[in-house]
């Protein structure tokens, strides 16, 4: 699939804003089979400066610095992005036994997969965690059989909840509540597999969207989405999504890769005001071509 | 010979049991190289030594030479403590400790190269992936961060001890912003002037030189192609553990101190605020913690940092010494891998040991900590964690259990070290000479294609005879490191490359906010002056008319009474309902005036607001600063013990409080005089220094303009007046002028001349604004003149005084008032707060407060905000 993708944040104050300055992760890259076409990163006022760098994890990112007064901000990427080469099923990789994907089984030239398996900000490994993910890793199964089975439990123990939940809350707290949205079911994901020695990491994206049958699609309701690579070593992931309790095949883009949400956040910033409050708005499009 | 031998300092030395002794042999020996300093120490005697440690203290505080405890709200501010004795290192055993440190320095610099860019060392496994990747002090935004040239790593500290069998161990490093440098500068300075004769005998290598290695190294980490560099030290600010360091590192390099509020960004590049616009900042010497130092890539809501400095360091357009990110090179895991480094890295055995160590996260280092938990020394991974080493032997059961579990639930967080009996040093104490456990913290610093160290450093000793944590926050005490001979002093000798033999021109350079607590401190000074004066004055009075109930020696006094209210604005005081109650006994209130600080308008509130303005700016003020400070310090806290007394017993201690007061308010006078005699004859005529005299200009004028405004409007009977008139005139400082010019009584029309008009007199109102004239010619070079410019506002000011006729002002309406005074004063007074407010306008930018994008938007109080100052612990 070819995909047409816009991402308009916009923040809304009440009064004037000196200056901003934000680190944006909104553009995708070849990665996970993906190839991007063309991209681009806006913002409302312009930019006094934009300079573009691959972060740590290999994200493209842009910091941009807004040095006019502004009582609105808006920042607005888009991309063309194909996802037709984007793995559907695990393939050959995951037919192993899973246990021998573990980080302990690895070399240490493959560093991601001890990136990826160790605690993180957002992300703190448990017994816990891993007594809930335990039972849909038995004996041998193969790491596909094990993830999807587990993919499957988290997305049917869950509910989603956009209220349930705020950006910072506690893992173990939504463990405890088992509902939450996207960020909360990834991390749930990440940290089970972490907890019992595998490498995931977190995936910051978007997700094309299906109206209901029979309705004409409408632009700019789709979201920011979030879901769980799961690393087979030598560089390849596996994208699963446990809040749709599928695999993230081609309707996925992938916009970032982290330990977890703190990683990548489409945007953050740091903002100069007297302002007392801000109203904020995202808008997301994932138009197929 | 008996006498002698009591009063012997090292009569009763015992050295301790256990570890190495530096002044003796194991037998009772003394060593070598301490024979010829013990005979000094015998020679002097115990008493003498204890004078001189009593000097020492003295010239500390007089420095005003301070650690402040975070945390610690009672006792905030701890003064430094210095041992009279130094801790003496031969210079053929220097040399070793010397080259093995360098070594250090040189591998931890390719590590951290390594850590920051390649990372061969995880991938190669010589450094387990894990002991890196879970300590929080490895800052992946960092990643890709470098400075030009070789030498990431720029400063370095290492601490050492010696062990039992008199060889040296490194116990660990400091590579984030190392502590301690500038104090140990401070300690050899105040030794030398202490014990002349003892240290100019011991042939002592210098540690001056030092301050220039630290400059040139900064100079070569500047990005390429910038000829000459701007160079500033960031600090967390005043209230940091280490500000006293950071001044004074500030003040001996030159560069000036500044904080994350006075950077700002133009088009990617780091930048001041200065009072004459954006500076562009090549290098940033930097005493804040890593994670504190961009909001927008690290921290969010840090206060302490500049959003995009990350960034910027990134794109090489700023050089921030040490990296962002070095921190990782404190990370306790590394101890144990040093050997190992040294082979693989540099091909060569390392020459200092570490402290033997276990790192948990590896199954055999875990096991051999688990099992001997109770005989070792337990460290978090990170220095990032405020827990400090773990004494396992001193532990209960339970603890043990606790900490054990701690482990095994998160391994790669802890090591495990050895228990060393730290080697002892003498220290003198109550008893004399005394061995106390001791470390040392070396300094080295980047230059060329190598190191060099600091030949010294700084020594610290236990409070107490056991192992007890060495840091200052336990209470430690310091020593200077002498080290005998000069072998390695040509090295630094021949270090000034032909860039650092240019002479440094001041620096231009004046953050907004250095500029701004000069002016206010500039006006506090003046503030505290002109109510001491105002205060001492009429307690002179009470005192005179003590006994007399009627007449125009009490109706003067209350007409003073009434201007002081008016005059500090401490309403209702004497101009309220219940003032007739207070005239009859005006001592509580006046002594509230001097000594309550949440009072504004007292005496106390403005020495207060002066200190804290005079904190901020302290690399700028001379040293001598310190030593008047501290005098006014105590004369408060005297008259504060008073009215802590009267609350506390309920008893009235008037007498001796008042007369607590009056030599008090002498001595304030006298520090504020000598206060502003240091800045008349000790600061050089700069920017800074134009700010604090527009200030101190701005605040007398309008001090003696409100003086005679709310004196005299009022005409009073002529023995009223009279008497009036020459309080005035002393509360004006003018009392001699006025008997030696008008030789009969003063009136209110000579006292108005001699004190708003007179062009000579110091402390005239006409003065005043000519001085206000020359510094703001100074200061506001190129400023829009617009209608509130300050150039507008003093061009109307002097304008109002040119058109005024002051023999007119003392002429009274029917109703015995002097409208023309009244009104001229106001107008004085309007201009006087439109020139401060312009000037604040044009050169403090105010700063709109600093959230997170997205976040509620709340004004709590933000990370980094007094109470947690990261940054700078020794």
């Amino acid at each position: 699939m070819i995909y047409e993708v816009s991402h308009t944040t916009q923040y809304d104050y009440d009064a004037p804003v000196d200056t901003s300055f934000a680190e944006v992760r909104q553009m995708p890259d070849d990665v996970d089979g993906q190839v991007c076409i063309r991209r681009s990163i806006t913002t409302e006022p312009a930019p006094e400066y934009q300079r573009d760098h691959r972060d740590y994890f290999g994200n493209l990112t842009a910091t941009v610095a807004i040095r006019e007064p502004h009582m609105r901000l808006v920042v607005t990427s888009s991309s063309l992005i194909d996802t037709s080469h984007r793995p559907i099923d695990f393939g050959v990789d995951g037919r192993r036994p899973w246990a021998s994907y573990t980080a302990a089984q690895a070399g240490a030239d493959d560093l991601d997969m001890v990136e990826f398996s160790l605690d993180s900000p957002l992300v703190k490994r448990s017994q816990e965690l891993a007594d809930y993910a335990r039972p849909s890793f038995d004996g041998d199964l193969s790491l596909a059989d094990g993830v999807n089975a587990f993919c499957a439990r988290v997305h049917a123990d869950f509910e989603f909840d956009a209220t349930a939940t705020e950006v910072d809350t506690h893992l173990a707290d939504v463990l405890r509540m088992r509902k939450g949205v996207c960020q909360d079911f990834a991390h749930v994901m990440i940290g089970s597999l972490r907890s019992i020695g595998l490498s995931a990491c977190y995936v910051s994206g978007y997700l094309e969207t299906q109206p209901p049958p029979g309705q004409p699609r409408l632009t700019g309701v789709d979201r920011t989405h979030a879901w769980v690579g799961v690393y087979l070593g030598a560089g390849r992931w596996i994208g699963v999504d446990p809040t749709n309790n599928q695999l993230a095949g081609p309707r996925y883009v992938t916009a970032a890769r982290g330990r977890d949400y703190s990683d990548v956040p489409p945007l953050k910033g740091v903002i100069f005001t007297d302002a007392e409050e801000s109203r904020l708005t995202v808008s997301v499009d994932v138009a197929a071509q | 010979m008996t006498a002698f031998r009591a009063s012997d300092p090292i009569a009763g030395y015992q050295p301790l049991a256990n570890g190495h002794d530096e002044l003796v042999h194991t037998g009772g020996r003394v060593r070598d190289h301490w024979s010829a300093l013990v005979a000094e120490y015998q020679a002097l005697g115990a008493s003498e030594l204890s004078r001189r440690q009593g000097e020492i203290q003295r010239l500390l505080e007089q420095d005003g030479v301070t650690y402040n405890v975070a945390g610690d709200h009672a006792r905030p501010v701890r003064p430094w403590m210095l041992d009279p004795i130094p801790f003496v290192l031969p210079s053929a055993e220097w040399s070793g400790i010397e080259r093995g440190m360098l070594q250090r320095a040189e591998l931890l610099n390719l590590v951290l190269a390594d850590l920051y860019g390649e990372r061969r060392l995880l991938r190669s496994g010589i450094v387990p992936p894990e002991m890196i990747l879970s300590d929080p002090q490895f800052f992946r935004s960092c990643d890709g961060i470098r400075l030009p040239g070789d030498k990431q790593l720029v400063v370095f500290g290492n601490d050492i001890a010696r062990s039992t069998d008199g060889g040296w161990l490194a116990l660990g490093h400091r590579t984030q912003a190392p502590s301690g440098a500038a104090y140990a500068l401070e300690n050899r300075r105040v030794l030398s002037r202490v014990f002349p004769q003892v240290f100019r005998h011991a042939g002592v290598q210098r540690l001056a030189p030092f301050v220039q290695a630290l400059r040139s190294a900064l100079l070569a980490a500047a990005p390429v192609g910038v000829e000459d560099p701007s160079i500033v030290i960031l600090s967390p600010g005043s209230l940091s553990e280490t500000a006293f360091e950071h001044a004074s590192m500030a003040a001996q390099l030159g560069y000036p101190l500044v904080q994350g509020s006075d950077f700002e960004l133009r088009d990617g590049r780091i930048g001041l605020r200065t009072v004459d616009g954006w500076a562009p900042v090549h290098v940033i010497l930097r005493r804040v913690d890593a994670g504190f130092c961009d909001p927008l890539a690290l921290r969010s809501g840090s206060t302490l940092g500049i959003p995009g400095l990350v960034d910027a360091c990134r794109a090489g357009g700023v050089s921030v010494v040490n990296t962002l990110g070095s921190g990782i090179l404190e990370n306790a895991g590394l101890a144990g891998l040093m050997s190992d480094l040294s082979k693989h890295l540099l091909g060569s055995d390392l020459l200092l040991d570490s402290v033997q160590s276990w790192w948990c996260g590896d199954p055999a280092g875990r096991s051999h900590v688990l099992a001997n938990l109770g005989t070792l020394m337990v460290r978090p991974l990170s220095r990032v964690s405020l827990e400090h080493s773990i004494d396992t032997e001193q532990m209960s059961a339970a603890a043990l259990d606790d900490l054990r579990r701690r482990i095994v639930t998160e391994p790669n967080q802890w090591v495990g070290q050895e228990r060393l009996a730290l080697g002892s040093a003498p220290v003198f104490g109550a008893n004399g000479i005394e061995p106390r456990p001791t470390v040392l913290r070396l300094f080295a610093v980047a230059a060329g294609d190598s190191y060099v160290a600091m030949p010294g450093g700084l020594s610290r000793t236990a409070s107490g005879e056991f192992n007890a944590p060495i840091t200052n926050r336990a209470g430690a005490s310091s020593k200077d490191i002498w080290i005998l001979g000069s072998e390695s002093q040509s090295q630094f000798e021949s270090l000034p490359s032909n860039r650092d033999m240019q002479a440094y021109p001041p620096t231009r350079i004046l953050p907004a906010r250095a500029a701004e607590h000069l002016f206010w401190l500039g006006r506090y000074a003046e503030r505290a002056e002109a109510t001491v004066r105002l205060i001492r004055t009429i307690t002179a009075r009470c005192d005179e008319f003590l006994n007399t109930a009627t007449g125009p020696g009490p109706a003067s006094v209350t007409v003073v009474l009434e201007a002081l209210t008016r005059i500090t604005g401490t309403y209702p005081g004497f101009v309220g309902d219940d003032a007739a109650a207070l005239f009859d006994d005006p001592t509580d209130e006046l002594f509230a005036l001097v000594v309550d600080e949440r009072r504004p308008g007292s005496v106390a509130h403005a020495v207060r607001h002066m200190f804290d303005a005079l904190d901020v700016v302290r690399d700028q003020l001379p040293v001598d600063t310190w030593l008047i400070v501290g005098s006014l310090q105590r004369g408060l806290e005297r008259l504060e013990r008073f009215d802590l007394l009267e609350r506390r017993s309920g008893d009235r201690l008037s007498g001796d409080r008042d007369d607590a007061m009056t030599s008090v308010l002498s001595e304030l006078l006298q520090g504020l005089l000598s206060l502003s005699g240091l800045a008349h004859e000790s600061m050089v005529r700069d920017l800074g220094w134009q700010f604090m005299e527009a200030g101190r200009r701005i605040e007398r004028a309008a001090q003696v303009a409100t003086l005679v405004a709310t004196t005299l409007s009022t005409q009073r009977s002529a023995p009223v007046e009279s008497l009036v008139v020459e309080s005035v005139l002393i509360a004006g400082e003018s009392i001699i002028t006025s008997r030696r010019r008008y030789r009969s009584r003063a009136f209110a029309s000579t006292t108005i001349e001699l004190l708003l008009a007179d062009a000579g007199n110091p402390r005239s109102l006409r003065f005043q604004v000519d001085r206000i004239a020359e510094s703001l010619a100074l200061i506001g070079t190129d400023r829009p003149a617009g209608p509130m410019s300050a150039a507008t506002r003093f061009a109307e000011l002097t304008r109002l005084l040119g058109s005024t006729t002051f023999t007119n002002l003392a002429d009274t309406d029917e109703l015995g008032r002097r409208p023309g005074l009244e009104s001229f004063v106001g107008s004085v007074r309007a201009q006087l707060t439109g020139i401060s407010n312009a000037i604040s306008a044009e050169s403090f930018t105010r700063l709109h407060s600093q959230h997170s994008m997205g976040g509620p938007i709340d004004h709590r109080r933000p990370l980094g905000a007094p109470g947690s100052m990261p940054g700078g612990a020794l």
